[in-house]
């Protein structure tokens, strides 16, 4: 009996005062109350097997709209759901109406550093009012400081 | 016998040298993974540019109102770094993208440097000159042709040293540009990029 008491005080103190808030705002683990699925006791163990399992970045939204100009503006959404910071490098290809390949200046890789268990957006315009496509390219940046 | 092992030691010590050297590589610059340098290089370039026309773009700053292209010209760009950089790195890659969107017209007749191509008023010294009479006329440009801009893009590009810690250094670059109004120069657009480096304290960012 002891023993369930003291079992449930560790539960209550492990689950804090955590609440479920508004999902636009997120609030990372450490910053955040703890809960009972990540607290001090559970986030190392929490870390490795999100390195064991490999979890990482997950893309969950496309959105693509025009300008008053014309020019195709894409903006891309998602989380990274690892326990460690993701940082990576995209590049974005524009196609015309011919599905040519735009040259273009824009075309370069770019940076993204995403905190863990936290969303991201990033988004890129278009270099011509003609584009009517895109491909966008992502690898692990590197060089960069921890 | 001592020239011998002289000339021996001596080749030995060539192919030693020789075998060191590392060798000469082209850069992938589509898939660049080679190490930060502290001082600036093309892949900063690249991004500052990039980041700058895709602002430009985006705020709707070059529409105008009669449905017409706005003729642009790139004033001073103001190279305050430690580096001895050319500033036409950045504002030739802004500008080639500002022409390609078909959003603007880059005039070479007038310039932060003066005309971008002297031979706007080359052609026109020789019209004025003796060997005027040299050129079918037809051909030769007339007075009051050339156009003048309308709107100027200026910045700055500048950097910071600071003391990270005992051994490092901390190096910032920032690239600013703004689109301004020439006929009531009003500032309409302006974007800051920023680049920072962490290195050796050893290593001279310049």
């Amino acid at each position: 009996m002891k023993k369930t008491a003291i079992a449930m005080c560790v539960v209550v103190l492990l689950a804090g005062c955590y609440k479920a808030h508004d999902e636009r705002v997120q609030v990372a683990p450490g910053v955040r109350n703890d809960s009972l699925g990540n607290n001090i006791i559970t986030r190392p163990l929490g870390g490795i097997v999100s390195f064991v399992i490999g979890e990482g970045v997950v893309v969950n939204n496309v959105k693509e709209a025009r300008t008053p100009e014309g020019f195709l503006e894409v903006q891309v959404s998602g989380y990274n759901q690892s326990m460690f910071k993701k940082r990576f490098d995209y590049k974005t290809d524009w196609m015309d109406g011919n599905g040519m390949l735009i040259d273009t200046v824009m075309s370069k890789w770019m940076t993204v550093s995403v905190t863990p268990k936290s969303t991201f957006t990033f988004k890129v315009t278009s270099p011509t009012a003609d584009s009517a496509d895109f491909r966008i390219n992502t690898r692990i940046a590197r060089n960069l400081d921890k | 016998m001592k020239t011998k092992w002289f000339t021996a030691i001596l080749m030995t010590w060539a192919l030693i040298i020789a075998g060191c050297t590392p060798p000469t590589k082209n850069i992938d610059t589509a898939n660049d993974e080679g190490k930060a340098v502290m001082e600036l290089d093309y892949r900063d370039f690249d991004k500052a540019a990039t980041e700058m026309v895709q602002s430009m773009l985006s705020s709707g700053v070059f529409k105008k109102a009669d449905g017409n292209r706005y003729v642009v010209t790139t004033a001073k760009i103001i190279n305050d770094t430690m580096q001895r950089i050319d500033t036409d790195q950045l504002t030739f890659k802004v500008e080639q993208d500002l022409i390609n969107s078909g959003q603007v017209v880059m005039t070479a007749a007038v310039g932060g440097k003066g005309a971008t191509d002297q031979m706007v008023y080359q052609m026109r010294d020789l019209r004025d000159s003796e060997k005027s009479d040299e050129f079918k006329q037809g051909t030769m440009p007339g007075k009051g042709q050339i156009i003048a801009p309308e709107l100027s893009i200026s910045g700055k590009i500048y950097q910071k040293n600071i003391r990270y810690d005992n051994n490092i250094q901390q190096v910032e670059y920032y690239f600013q540009l703004r689109v301004a109004e020439i006929a009531t120069g009003l500032s309409y657009w302006q974007n800051e990029a920023f680049i920072g480096k962490r290195g050796s304290k050893k290593v001279v960012p310049w």
